[in-house]
């Protein structure tokens, strides 16, 4: 009936996991009891869980990464503290199986429920306000796509409850994460969980591709997309071309395990080696599917709080294609270490170096666009200053592990845990950071809070200096990753520093939700009237803030790179049609939590073999889909008079904020040179009120 | 200014102290830089293309940093006093530079990346006066087994070697993905269960150096080291002598015994290694479950004929 | 969007139109589907020598019910094609009698090669027998469930049809359930080329 499922199950050994048990269970009976007193149920019922607008979409996202930012951090200090506080030679307070739990899950929710859906969900919110849509070309489609995500993030956290997570590491390499070795059902819920999110994400890039190129505003060109555009485009292909790689591996791994065939065994004329191949084959271009969009970000801030054009736009554009074409043909160097003759290993060697070609010229646009501008010290360029400095070292030890003579030293220790580490921190969390305060005011009409802003900044960007450079230190001495104990002595005090590190990114986390809560409760004081708290550049900024459920009143015409400064500049900004028309939007509907909980329980139930229960979940899928297509009845009206009362009522907020004498203000958009001292902020604009 | 004199007498002291190398190497424990301190031909090419690498990429480095600062600081929005060009997104002979630069940089690295591949290339056997040594390594849950089938004899984590003479290193697994290095004397290398690989090393000086697993393989993986012996002549003959005394010989029931998980394993010598025991491991994997049966290894088997099935290499 | 009474033909081709939004879209899904199927070629070609002692392909396949498998395919890619043809002509009768014309032959199809897997299961060379078999199973399983799916969607069409008429939105479906089709047909040469012709070929030559 219940499969391999039992009560024993239930029963943990390790007092660490029963405490985090009865916090979760806890945090989760009191979140249910506060929906209930307050009476939140229909209103989160009808708002969020079947909506399909991708802003809040955008948001449940992000909300599902923050989740997930917290307990993949909390996995990550507990791996320094056991290795901080062991000793050489020491037990610890963690056993070996345990310890092993946290890297995996520490590395596969980074990953795939914390970067991922942080990206994705940024995404949501930007994409098709800069492309002057009214919504993604599949709206139904990614509202299954974030409830997907969001199950298979419950099938990570029920692991904690119920049986355990994988113990084989992020990537799950073969023969390890095979029966044979890994008889539990960790890396069951680790391939589920993979293999679900995974196909949320492979809609999401089919959704992005199809949007992106289908629904630009007219006179929006290919090469007047806005960077961030560019980049999500380049990603979203990526994610098409690449993740059926990996739901491939997975499916295939779970074959082996569940019904005895032999893809990745290491008998019977498996194949483990193809697993890795496989995995890689996905995983590199991952690795850019992640960093792509954060370097759109970077462009967007760095044109933003420069007040100036983005230097070498064509460059840019030709570089992130260039990432993304040759992002497939790296992933051997994944593994030069597995005997493969110098021939193959001198080819991949050299395609991963390529990259570097590209990624340094869009570091070096970026920085020639700070070049003659005034910049801005508002925290997204914080973190990009952050970022171009902390990445380039990054790159530097990059480049180093892509010689694979230099790789056969390095491979597996610490110092190539501080490689991605440093690739990924400031490459990918310091640009969704810099995205999320940028954007944020879009999304909930108030600013997020400086102050608590920049703690956070220092927190993240000193915490990291001090967490990954003695993991620079213990590579070369030779630690391995991975150690649950050691026997060298003199490798605990780099540890205790690292720990240390931990610590001061832990300060960094907490002043960001001290930033959340402290700008949420100011917000009367931090509301943005206008719409454009940055002086924006792109159209996201020419509508309200937060925006209507339809975006645009009336559909942009696109004329400029910098869309929106142009209209600015030629004061044709905020125009005003002779009439509004009614506008029509699609409807909500409870499809995508109903296909995401059938989702959830084939995942489980799989895990546990309980075939019937699987059995049941693919069968209501399909009929929900079938009966979902008989309903042509998709969208419903918003009456012109309605648009028009939205839009007097913004351009009253505009009137409050002086909005127009401030556009009047603006330079003449040809002019290559101001005379010094005439140029107005339009930050300090926004933040005093009134235009110098 | 009175006021910080005081503390500034106590203080230069402890700075000038401080400022010493040896106080640096001992707090920072700079003398543990394995990769840098090496022992051996291959460690000593490894280190010298890390070196190389890290000042090619200081071009990248230092410009990057300097120009993001400068800039960061010169084009501020509170100094009003600068140039402010809203418009200029274009200068053709800048991006010429820009592309330029990383191209030759990397084209310098690629360069040195083939010569250097081939160079390291785990396969090439080392030239050196003296006959290399045959060691055959199977990584197990969780020790290494290395048999010396030149001299009969198998040892559990230890493996010898008479200084400045080559090994020629066969690895493979008898359980999961293991990878096997002496950080001191250079490349690492993945031991497969079913396969084959190959790896050469040679030390140059004398010594006890740290070896280990460096693929996660398991609950007892961080424990799963061995030292290596670095030893003259006449002390590889005095050890090969002390494993020969122990009398103890490795025959299938031994090696199903040894195959059995086990953690923080001590070093066990083996008088006599049965012929052909790499291969047999290895094929039981291409053609059966893995497990090695009780009965004799088959004298026809040898550890080439295997390897063609393998995979690697 | 309100239905119309009787549909407009000119909506209902352009409805069918391959570069529509949401056709670009499906579009965009195939190449994914395509990099899927690449992964478990890439899988058979790896694993396809890997007999760990049992059944080559020269003992289980046999040329003559492949080769009735393949006609029907590719004769259901023809039926399917007149089913559009009868689309953009507006006559959903015609429409609906070809795509049950395409799901007979889909069907049997799908007969064929389960009864093939159940004979080679019975023979004992089963997907747990090797990494070839394993291999084998997981490839052409793929491809059979893609066409079962396939077919459940041509089941809906015809309903849908049935029900709604050939409104636009039912037309776009099947402009999309066309390209499905033809693409599994298409999946299915490369499928016999690198599986079956191979396999038979070294067969005979031993």
């Amino acid at each position: 009936m219940f499969g391999k499922l039992t009560l024993d199950a239930l029963y943990h050994y390790d007092p660490i996991i029963v405490f985090a048990n009865v916090i979760m269970i806890g945090a989760g009976v009191l979140v249910v009891a506060l929906l209930t007193y307050y009476r939140k149920w229909g209103y989160l019922y009808r708002e969020w869980f079947t909506t399909v607008d991708h802003k809040k979409i955008g948001v449940v996202y992000i909300v599902i990464a923050l989740i997930f930012l917290l307990r993949g951090f909390i996995d990550a200090a507990m791996v320094r503290g056991q290795q901080a506080t062991v000793g050489a030679g020491g037990e610890g307070y963690l056993s070996a199986a345990h310890f092993a739990e946290l890297f995996t899950g520490h590395g596969t929710m980074m990953i795939f429920f914390m970067a991922m859906p942080f990206l994705v969900g940024l995404m949501n919110i930007a994409i098709p306000l800069q492309i002057g849509a009214r919504d993604v070309s599949f709206p139904l489609l990614n509202a299954i796509s974030v409830w997907l995500t969001a199950a298979a993030g419950a099938l990570v956290m029920i692991s904690l409850l119920v049986g355990s997570f994988s113990e084989a590491g992020w990537s799950g390499y073969t023969p390890f994460s095979g029966l044979e070795h890994s008889p539990g059902p960790g890396v069951d819920y680790w391939i589920w969980a993979l293999q679900i999110s995974g196909i949320s994400t492979t809609l999401t890039g089919v959704n992005f591709v199809t949007t992106i190129l289908k629904k630009r505003a007219p006179g929006m060109t290919l090469m007047r997309m806005p960077m961030f555009t560019w980049t999500v485009l380049c990603t979203s292909i990526l994610i098409v071309v690449s993740f059926p790689a990996l739901t491939v591996a997975l499916a295939l791994l779970a074959l082996d395990r569940s019904v005895g065939t032999h893809f990745f065994t290491s008998i019977m004329g498996g194949d483990q080696m193809m697993y890795i191949n496989m995995f890689w084959l996905w995983g590199h271009p991952e690795v850019y599917i992640l960093v792509l969009p954060a370097f759109g970000i970077f462009s967007e801030v760095v044109t933003t709080y420069c007040n100036k054009r983005l230097f070498g736009y064509t460059s840019m554009v030709w570089a992130t294609m260039a990432i993304a074409f040759l992002s497939f043909g790296v992933w051997v160097h994944h593994f030069y270490t597995m005997g493969q003759d110098p021939l193959r290993n001198s080819i991949f060697g050299i395609a991963t170096m390529v990259i570097a070609i590209p990624t340094g010229v869009k570091i070096y646009d970026w920085i020639w666009t700070m070049f003659r501008g005034r910049i801005e010290y508002k925290l997204p360029m914080l973190w990009t200053l952050g970022f171009l400095i902390t990445f380039v070292m990054g790159g530097m030890s990059g480049v180093l592990l892509a010689i694979p003579g230099a790789d056969y030293k390095m491979h597996n220790s610490l110092f190539l845990v501080a490689h991605f580490h440093n690739v990924l921190i400031p490459g990918t969390m310091f640009g969704l950071l810099a995205g999320f305060y940028y954007w944020w005011p879009k999304v909930f009409g108030f600013r997020l809070d400086e102050k608590w802003g920049r703690h956070s900044f220092w927190g993240w960007l000193v915490g990291f200096y001090v967490a990954f450079v003695p993991l620079y230190m213990l590579g070369i001495m030779g630690m391995p990753r991975r150690m649950v104990t050691y026997d060298n002595p003199t490798w605990q005090f780099w540890l205790v520093i690292a720990a240390i590190g931990a610590i001061i990114v832990a300060y960094g986390i907490f002043s960001m939700f001290m930033q959340i809560y402290v700008s949420w409760r100011d917000r009367e004081k931090n509301a943005d009237l206008t719409g454009d708290p940055w002086g924006g550049r792109t159209l996201e900024w020419a509508i309200p803030s937060p925006p209507p459920e339809y975006n645009f009143a009336v559909v942009p015409e696109v004329r400029d790179r910098d869309a929106f400064m142009e209209m600015k500049v030629k004061n044709r900004a905020y125009e005003r049609p002779a009439k509004y028309e009614d506008i029509h939007m699609p409807k909500s509907t409870p499809l995508p939590i109903v296909v995401a909980a059938l989702s959830f329980f084939f995942g489980f139930a799989y895990v546990w073999h309980i075939w019937w229960l699987a059995g049941l979940c693919v069968l209501g899928t399909v009929a929900a889909v079938i009966a979902r297509s008989f309903n042509d009845e998709t969208e419903f009206v918003i009456p012109a008079s309605q648009v028009q009362a939205d839009e007097d009522a913004f351009h009253a907020r505009l009137k409050q904020a002086d909005v127009f004498t401030y556009i009047d203000g603006i330079q003449e958009f040809g002019d290559e040179r101001t005379p010094a001292g005439q140029y107005v902020s339009p930050t300090s604009r926004a933040t005093s009120g009134a235009p110098g | 200014m009175r006021r910080l004199r005081v503390p500034l007498i106590v203080v230069l002291p402890l700075l000038l102290s401080a400022c010493s190398a040896q106080w640096f190497i001992d707090t920072f424990y700079l003398n543990e830089l394995v990769t840098f301190f090496t022992a051996g031909p291959v460690a000593a090419y490894q280190r010298n293309v890390m070196l190389f690498t890290f000042t090619v990429m200081l071009f990248v480095l230092v410009p990057v940093v300097g120009f993001t600062l400068w800039f960061a600081w010169h084009y501020r929005a509170a100094n009003q006093k600068n140039t402010y060009t809203p418009n200029w997104h274009h200068s053709t002979v800048l991006e010429v530079f820009l592309w330029g630069g990383p191209v030759a940089i990397i084209l310098i690295l690629a360069l040195m990346t083939v010569v250097s591949t081939y160079d390291l290339d785990p396969y090439k056997p080392i030239e050196s006066e003296n006959e290399p040594i045959r060691v055959q390594a199977i990584a197990m849950d969780w020790k290494w087994l290395f048999i010396y089938p030149d001299y009969d004899v198998a040892v559990v984590s230890e493996l010898a070697m008479p200084v400045d003479t080559p090994l020629q290193i066969d690895l493979t697994s008898a359980s999961v993905m293991n990878a096997f290095m002496i950080p001191r004397l250079g490349s690492q290398i993945m031991a497969m269960s079913g396969m084959r690989t190959r790896l050469h090393l040679m030390a140059s000086e004398r010594g006890e150096f740290f070896g280990k697993n460096y693929q996660y393989s398991g609950d007892g993986f961080a424990d799963m080291r061995f030292q290596a012996l670095s030893l003259s002549q006449q002390g590889f003959d005095d050890w090969l002598a002390k494993v020969r005394a122990s009398g103890r010989a490795l025959d299938l029931d031994a090696y199903r015994a040894l195959v059995q998980p086990s953690k923080k394993v001590d070093p066990i010598y083996y008088s006599s290694a049965p012929d052909g025991l790499f291969g047999y491991v290895m094929h039981r994997f291409q053609v059966g479950d893995g497990k090695v049966p009780p009965d004799a290894v088959p004298s026809d088997l040898t550890a080439d004929d295997v390897a063609q099935h393998g995979h690697a290499h | 969007m309100a239905s119309s009474p009787s549909y407009d033909l000119n909506r209902v081709r352009a409805a069918a139109r391959a570069d529509t939004e949401v056709n670009f879209g499906f579009w965009a899904y195939l190449m994914s589907d395509v990099v899927l199927f690449s992964m478990l070629f890439l899988a058979y070609v790896n694993l396809s020598q890997r007999f760990a002692g049992g059944p080559t392909p020269a003992d289980i396949f046999s040329l003559h019910g492949v080769f009735l498998e393949t006609m029907a395919l590719l004769a259901s890619s023809l039926t399917f094609g007149l089913a559009m043809v009868s689309l953009h002509q507006g006559r959903k009768n015609h429409i609906i009698g070809w795509l049950l014309a395409t799901a007979v032959l889909g069907i049997y199809f799908l007969w064929h090669e389960v009864s093939e897997f159940v004979h080679i299961i019975h023979e004992g060379a089963s997907f747990t027998r090797s990494g070839f078999l394993s291999a084998y199973f997981g490839l052409v399983g793929t491809h059979g469930a893609h066409v079962f799916f396939g077919l459940i969607w041509i089941a809906t069409m015809i309903a849908q049809l049935a029900v709604k008429g050939l409104t636009p939105p039912v037309a776009s479906r099947l402009a999309r359930l066309s390209l499905f089709w033809h693409f599994l047909d298409l999946v299915w040469i490369c499928v016999f080329s690198t599986v079956y012709l191979p396999g038979i070929l070294a067969g005979g030559s031993s």
